[in-house]
């Protein structure tokens, strides 16, 4: 690994967004990594946007990543992917879940919720590394719910070979944190985001 | 997720606050108590999560000032004790906290403040509470990470027995919220008990009072810490840098994208001002830069303090480095930039035109109810009260409500004043905890003193914005043990109010008459408005594996009117680009209350397949 790999979780709040940030920093701990995560709680959770900062490398000093310096973007909604360009760089890799969560003063203010093709074109001017998958749609499909699409996105990333650690690592992490009654579900919904990579 | 604040040895990622909590149980603290308020939250949810597997005592008491008495209580008999709260807390409780310094304490005791910069999760007023520990008579500490967390927070205990008085901590949001690696040493088994000794009462009394003030100053005048609580990290040439808190950072890693080598003081004991240290770092420099986030605390006293040690020293503070808001390392970068004549651009935020994604409340949530059927029920001028916790969301559109939000408790408070300032009869909205926190004195006050107003309580047994936390109205303590859970509107009725009425709020039609009839009565009246948590709901159907039914849109009945979602507002409920409404069956909690407000009754449950 490079020096320092910067991560930026995004998300709307209540999506799991802090769990998966919490799941990548854990696999690094265990690989020997220094880590540094930066996250809000409170009033930003309630279907807010939410952002959450996660480096891994040797030694670091900010908990925050400045502009244009994020390795990877994760997020779990189409528009919240937009709003974290201002970290990215030509190098940077955007994946995210394609459903969308109009926000209502969207529909109040009339302020036109984009389409997916113009968040990819709009993206690409930052940089041609995208990534979209249907996480939360795929997850509902197999569980009857949303709740793990974060699962579905770290098995897809654990796929994609971005994040300098094994399948087994990322495997290892959720044996140890997700709770017993929901263990097996969540290696399942890993599973299959780990098997939507073409 | 499980934390590891209780792992044996090694390492760990814990959070700013987590770590807090770890170095209480490695100075030996068995004794806790704190009033939730984000971002210090986690440490009293830590605490009631783990107080029992230690052996340990946890509270959420009903107030900051509450909590703090309990934690002085313990620390008067002897036991080890640790109390916080968020920066408003600390207002709330600074009353009962300057007395402390002068009575003493027998035990450690620590009192962690989170401020809040940048007011990520903070509805009244951008605050840096470094000016209380002046009043107060006590150290202040400021962490700048996780592992300092720790480590701060076994020395405090150590040099709050060593002074025999309390000794308070302030984070911010980037170091409460912070995770990162922390080192981990051994949990001590503290004392749980202990024997409170009498004989103090006189040093919060004159005449003695004046004499035990000499005394603190003297104390806090002689006060100096060892080389890790302030640190200078070594570098070249006559320009410097002294930081506190989460700043070192944004220093350290601006001076390496600038590729710097400045000598840089870190502070960590900020109160007293470490006077000598300064002295010796700015004695032989031509410039220093002072970072800190908010007000200009140490450039003030760095500037007193170079008026004698080096006249000629150019102090840079607050003119580079912003006064409001938090702090980044480009802005970081930018002030060094420039004082360093580097050639540098700093990179600028992207800025995309996007809609705004403001906090809402969740779908499902009593209070959005609650708001739609008082909104029907009163004048449309009406003045509305409002008050701290989820319900601040009054404000936003489509609910459009709120008119003014000051403090905990103060919806009715200002309610009273602006009935008694106009001939109007205001609406003072106030969340259960609020109620138990502060709003008890102002509701005596509307019975004492004649009031024509309404106060609506809307109570849904949590405090539920800052993580779910028992109150006296949840019938649980933070420990998970049984308690009376106090109904909201015996104690109105106690307080002889003119009306008192409970209402559902998930009966909408209901809420609205009951209000329009209570509305009219003159006098003091308050409305309950009873809906539980819809997200502790619905964590706990899921938990039991209960389904909730969700609800539909008929499209045949649906005339596109828009009010469920444009004016009701429900997460849930989403347009499609033909105008077609429809509920997303992933968000929606089933709570009815859009199939309420249809006025075509197009909304109904799904439909069970056969």
């Amino acid at each position: 690994m490079k020096k320092e790999f910067n991560i930026i979780v995004t998300g709307v709040g209540g999506q799991g967004v802090l769990t998966l940030a919490g799941i990548i920093a854990r696999t690094a701990l265990d690989q020997g990594y220094d880590v540094k995560a930066s996250e809000l709680h409170g009033l930003a959770m309630r279907f807010g946007s939410l952002e959450a900062h996660l480096r891994i490398g040797k030694k670091l000093s900010s908990p925050l990543i400045s502009f244009g310096k994020a390795n990877l973007v994760i997020a779990h909604e189409p528009l919240e992917v937009l709003r974290a360009v201002k970290y990215a760089n030509k190098k940077t890799v955007f994946v995210f879940d394609t459903r969308k969560q109009v926000p209502i003063i969207s529909y109040i203010e009339k302020t036109p919720y984009p389409s997916l093709s113009n968040i990819k074109k709009r993206l690409q001017k930052f940089s041609k590394n995208i990534i979209s998958l249907d996480a939360s749609d795929e997850t509902e499909k197999a569980t009857g719910s949303t709740i793990m699409a974060n699962t579905y996105m770290l098995g897809r990333l654990a796929a994609e070979e971005i994040l300098p650690f094994k399948k087994q690592a990322f495997v290892k992490t959720l044996r140890k944190i997700v709770p017993k009654y929901a263990i097996d579900d969540n290696l399942r919904v890993f599973e299959l985001g780990y098997k939507s990579k073409k | 997720m499980k934390s590891d604040v209780l792992k044996k040895k090694g390492k760990a990622i814990l959070l700013g606050n987590e770590a807090i909590v770890r170095g209480a149980l490695e100075a030996g603290v068995m004794f806790a108590a704190a009033y939730p308020g984000t971002p210090s939250s986690e440490i009293g949810m830590t605490f009631a999560k783990l107080a029992k597997s230690v052996g340990a005592y946890f509270e959420f008491s009903s107030n900051e000032k509450v909590a703090t008495e309990v934690a002085a209580g313990a620390a008067f008999s002897g036991v080890k004790s640790l109390v916080c709260f968020k920066h408003f807390g600390f207002n709330v409780a600074s009353d009962s906290i300057y007395p402390l310094a002068y009575n003493g304490v027998q035990a450690g005791m620590v009192i962690v403040v989170a401020d809040d910069p940048g007011c990520h999760s903070s509805g009244q007023s951008e605050q840096d509470s470094r000016y209380f520990p002046r009043i107060g008579h006590m150290p202040l500490l400021e962490p700048a990470d996780p592992q300092e967390c720790k480590d701060f927070t076994k020395f405090a205990f150590s040099l709050s027995e060593k002074l025999n008085i309390p000794v308070i901590i302030r984070i911010t949001t980037r170091v409460a919220h912070a995770s990162s690696v922390v080192n981990l040493g051994k949990i001590l088994k503290g004392k749980r008990k202990g024997k409170f000794k009498k004989g103090n009462a006189h040093r919060t009394m004159p005449p003695d009072m004046i004499n035990v003030h000499a005394e603190l100053n003297d104390k806090l005048h002689k006060l100096s810490v060892n080389n890790k609580i302030n640190f200078v990290k070594p570098g070249k040439g006559r320009v410097g840098i002294i930081a506190n808190s989460v700043a070192y950072h944004y220093v350290c890693e601006a001076m390496k994208e600038l590729k710097l080598n400045l000598p840089v003081l870190k502070l960590g004991l900020t109160w007293p001002f470490p006077e000598t240290v300064v002295k010796n770092f700015i004695k032989n420099l031509d410039k220093v830069l002072i970072v800190e986030e908010l007000e200009p605390v140490i450039e003030k006293e760095v500037s007193a303090v170079a008026k004698d040690t080096n006249p000629k020293l150019k102090v840079i503070g607050k003119t580079h480095i912003p006064d409001i808001c938090e702090l980044r390392q480009e802005l970081v970068m930018k002030a060094l930039a420039k004082i360093t004549n580097k050639k540098y651009s700093v990179p600028e935020e992207v800025k995309l035109k996007l809609p705004k994604r403001l906090p809402t409340f969740c779908p499902g949530c009593p209070h959005r109810a609650t708001f739609w059927s008082v909104k029907k029920a009163v004048p449309k001028d009406t003045v509305f009260g409002g008050d701290i916790g989820c319900y601040i969301m009054g404000i936003f559109p489509p609910t459009n409500m709120t008119d003014f939000v000051i403090s905990m408790g103060a919806s009715e408070g200002v309610s009273h004043g602006v009935a008694k300032a106009t001939d109007k009869k205001p609406v003072a909205f106030i969340g259960d905890s609020t109620f138990f926190h502060a709003g008890m004195p102002g509701l005596v006050n509307t019975v004492f003193n004649k009031s024509n107003m309404m106060t609506v309580c809307l109570d849904n047994r949590w405090t539920a914005m800052t993580g779910h936390q028992q109150n006296p109205g949840t019938g649980m303590t933070a420990m998970g043990d049984k308690t009376k859970a106090l109904k909201i509107e015996e104690i109105g009725k106690a307080f002889e109010l003119d009306n008192v009425t409970v209402v559902n709020a998930y009966n909408l039609k209901d809420t609205t008459e009951k209000v329009k009839d209570v509305y009219k009565k003159s006098g003091s009246s308050l409305i309950v408005s009873k809906g539980e948590c819809r997200l502790q709901f619905m964590r706990r159907a899921r938990h039991k594996g209960i389904k909730v039914p969700v609800f539909e849109i008929d499209p045949e009945k649906c005339t596109k009117c828009g009010i469920c979602l444009e004016k009701f507002g429900c997460p849930a409920i989403q347009r499609t680009k033909d105008g077609t409404y429809f509920i997303d069956k992933a968000v929606c909690w089933g709570c009815s209350a859009c199939a309420q407000v249809c006025p075509v009754n197009a909304i109904s449950p799904v439909k069970k397949k056969k």
